[in-house]
């Protein structure tokens, strides 16, 4: 639940000081995404649907390709200064 | 390949600023000597970050409190089209004047179960140093003031006091205000040549209430792909 303190004053922001900062009450559970946030961005493909676990394995599994790949040239390029 | 690069390095820089933050948090302008800070379970901030790669979600929670350990916890969400999703505990001991960082975990859900760090992985990062932070007076940190300045985030607008960290050559500037405790920091803007020091993070709101994700006594060992994808504290974040 999220409570918004003084709203009026805020959308004067640039030249008055909020008497209190925007504060949330989680209500004992857990932190997650922030919902307006991830509703615009957050975890989903071009087409709009949520990531599946398994197709995030694969990528992690992917981008640790990636930097083998990049240690290796970089490896190389060292042992080739150093000749 | 490129975009690919990009993502992994958004996995470790937003690690960095996490570590920042943190250590504003408990090291930051209070003082806290042989004293544990006095914090309250399950109090906290949530913060927009904006990277050269994209953007992020982060939120730091205090997860238990006690007269001898702190423990606190981070989420981290990554706003571009993976949605990768990240829970770090770290847990605080006074030694001496210092906080010294005891003990981590860590919980991706694609790894499963909540991992214990291992040492490599509580060392120092490189930029700017937890030791940046970690200041044993306020006399000390005060030298790093730059003024107050009216900051306006989308938590809303404070009279903060302004702060400017420089090492290695990364510049770290801060805000923090009293009413942002128990984190205490409104804004943070980093600034160098490499791309991972580069961001900023800004105060959405503050939290109450809040339940740790992770529980430390069902944590198992780090495994091999957790370690081969995580970075090592003590090593370049991004020098890939």
């Amino acid at each position: 639940m999220v409570t918004l303190v003084l709203p009026s004053l805020l959308s004067h922001a640039e030249e008055a000081l909020s008497k209190a900062l925007k504060t949330e009450d989680l209500q004992n559970t857990t932190v997650s995404a922030n919902d307006d946030l991830s509703r615009l961005t957050g975890g989903r493909d071009v087409a709009g649907q949520q990531i599946d676990p398994e197709q995030l394995k694969k990528m992690l599994e992917e981008l640790q390709a990636v930097k083998q790949t990049m240690e290796e040239r970089n490896r190389l390029l060292d042992q080739m200064m150093n000749e | 390949m490129q975009a690919e690069t990009g993502r992994y390095n958004l996995a470790r820089a937003l690690g960095l600023a996490a570590w920042v933050i943190w250590s504003l948090a408990l090291g930051g302008p209070q003082s806290f000597g042989f004293d544990m800070p006095k914090l309250t379970k399950g109090t906290g901030a949530r913060f927009d970050m904006k990277l050269s790669t994209g953007a992020a979600e982060v939120a730091i929670i205090v997860a238990d409190t006690s007269n001898s350990e702190s423990a606190v916890e981070y989420y981290f969400k990554d706003l571009s089209w993976t949605g990768i999703e990240m829970w770090q505990r770290f847990h605080l001991r006074p030694e001496g004047k210092k906080m010294r960082l005891a003990d981590g975990f860590i919980l991706m859900p694609q790894f499963g179960q909540a991992m214990k760090l291992t040492p490599e992985y509580l060392q120092g990062f490189d930029g700017v140093q937890l030791s940046s932070f970690m200041m044993e007076s306020s006399a000390e940190f005060n030298a790093h003031k730059v003024g107050v300045e009216k900051v306006t985030v989308p938590a809303g607008t404070v009279e903060a006091t302004h702060y400017r960290v420089q090492q290695r050559g990364q510049t770290i500037d801060f805000w923090v205000h009293d009413s942002a405790k128990p984190v205490g920091v409104v804004k943070v803007v980093s600034s160098g040549k490499e791309i991972k020091h580069n961001y900023t993070m800004e105060l959405r709101s503050l939290i109450q209430n809040a339940q740790p994700k992770i529980d430390p006594s069902k944590a198992g060992p780090l495994t091999k792909e957790a370690k081969e994808f995580l970075p090592k504290t003590g090593a370049g974040l991004l020098t890939q």
